[in-house]
């Protein structure tokens, strides 16, 4: 498979504190690519750099071998953030199309929203939105402009069971239609259900890479999380 | 520019709905019952207080509006990651000028409603004269640079009371520096001068913007002060516009 985005010895510190250490990883097209990690792991702050809104110390990020440029992250890249809240004073609607003619291409906003199930919606505050509807309106406004990569920071969080089921079922679709999906998570139990793909940033570095059989072979083990936690206590 | 007047509109929505607009609105009708009180208090020139008073209440409503709305408008968005969707569609510099564009337009918007508000009082009082256009223009050139210096310091600081703050500095300093310098031009020595001076040159002279007092005597400014003051605002606003672009480049979100 094509890669599409690399990241290449990745260093980043916040006031001489390193948060990522030579980090190394590469995204493939149509893979749902999970990133794993405890809390304050350094997750956000690898997704933050691929989206150029943080520099890293060193290292680079590249797309399709090439250096990974302000226009492609504005083309071909969509991002729901970590704890996103639409703001409450706009209508989906209103904001989805008002940020479509931002956008060289986009898919159609009422199509949107009906894909992840917000049709009915369209025309309510998002200040009324609850935690699940905004995660779902975050999506829409991922693929707006029919992103090749989207990126999904904690797409689970403060959901219930529901709205987490929701959101796999959005991943799954998306990975059908043959978008390239980069997520990270906490929660093991989700990861193992549809990443194909994982990596695990422990301490600022990637301690494993690759598809979580060879991670389970490795630790000669059957369960994810005593595999994950064998990873992360190897350190 | 498509980019910019998109995201400018739905920031003009969002301005117009929110409550410190609607509160500013109600404050300015209640200031307008205040103003009538200093008339009646006034022993002569009643026409004259309705006139300066009712201008400065727009003034005061309108500061409020831009500096706290903006600077709130700027760290909600910080705290709620909307920031990075719209830096992910439009860029830094265009996400900058679509933001102080909203807020230009959301205080046109309150001009309007304002000054239709305070035309109506002023002529149930029989104070009215067409003066006071030329003086809501001169208010919409000063607001417009207040927007360009708080959205500065929402860039540079994190946290928005710090930002609310050097904006209300930059704009009380700026109506006060003309008088400091008035006082210190006298001063032998050169040192101080020259400093009250340079300080006076940097801040934006917001006493040469004002036409408030014309309007106050019923008179209107000439074109040639109009276009002048015109001037000087969009280029003092490009100049704090590239500045705050190059601070917000470099910035790390």
């Amino acid at each position: 498979m094509e890669e599409l985005i690399s990241v290449r010895n990745v260093s980043k510190s916040f006031s001489s504190r390193f948060v990522l250490k030579g980090i190394n990883l590469e995204v493939r097209k149509g893979e749902i690519f999970g990133l794993l990690g405890l809390n304050g792991a350094g997750k956000t702050t690898l997704i933050k750099i691929i989206l150029k809104f943080l520099r890293p110390d060193k290292g680079m990020v590249m797309w399709k071998n090439s250096l990974l440029t302000d226009v492609v992250i504005r083309d071909k890249i969509g991002y729901l953030p970590e704890n996103f809240f639409p703001p409450s004073q706009l209508k989906a609607i209103e904001l989805l199309e008002g940020l479509a003619s931002t956008c060289t291409s986009t898919l159609p906003p009422p199509q949107l929203l009906k894909m992840v199930g917000l049709e009915k919606e369209a025309g309510r505050y998002l200040g009324f939105y609850s935690r699940g509807m905004m995660q779902r309106f975050g999506v829409a406004l991922c693929l707006l402009k029919d992103p090749e990569v989207v990126i999904m920071d904690e797409p689970t969080l403060g959901l219930d069971i529901r709205g987490q089921r929701q959101m796999f079922d959005l991943m799954t679709s998306l990975k059908d239609k043959g978008k390239t999906i980069i997520f990270s998570s906490h929660i093991l139990s989700q990861v193992q259900t549809i990443a194909d793909v994982i990596s695990i940033v422990n301490r600022g570095r990637i301690s494993f890479g690759g598809r979580i059989e060879e991670l389970l072979n490795l630790h000669s083990t059957k369960v994810f999380e005593e595999a994950f936690l064998k990873e992360i206590e190897k350190q | 520019m498509r980019k910019i007047l998109s995201l400018s509109v739905l920031g003009l929505k969002q301005v117009r709905r929110q409550k410190l607009f609607v509160a500013m609105v109600f404050f300015f009708i209640l200031y307008l019952g205040f103003c009538l009180f200093l008339g009646k208090l006034s022993v002569a020139h009643a026409d004259k207080v309705l006139r300066d008073t009712g201008l400065m209440g727009i003034e005061i409503s309108l500061v409020i509006l831009s500096i706290f709305g903006l600077s709130l408008d700027f760290a909600r968005e910080r705290s709620t990651h909307t920031l990075d969707i719209y830096l992910l569609h439009l860029g830094r510099s265009a996400y900058l000028a679509a933001k102080m564009l909203s807020y230009i337009l959301a205080s046109c918007l309150y001009l309007v409603i304002s000054g239709l508000a305070l035309s109506i009082f002023l002529l149930l009082y029989r104070s009215f004269t067409p003066a006071i256009f030329g003086a809501l223009y001169s208010l919409l050139l000063k607001i417009t640079l207040v927007i360009a210096f708080t959205s500065l310091f929402a860039v540079i600081f994190s946290s928005p009371l710090l930002a609310m703050s050097a904006a209300l500095f930059i704009y009380i300093g700026a109506e006060l520096l003309p008088a400091a310098w008035e006082i210190m031009s006298r001063t032998p020595n050169v040192y101080e001068r020259g400093v009250i001076y340079t300080i006076y040159a940097i801040f934006p002279n917001f006493s040469r913007l004002d036409f408030r007092y014309l309007a106050v005597w019923g008179n209107f400014p000439s074109w040639t002060q109009i276009v002048q003051v015109t001037i000087y605002t969009l280029a003092y606003l490009v100049c704090v516009y590239l500045l705050n672009t190059i601070v917000f480049g470099k910035k790390e979100l």
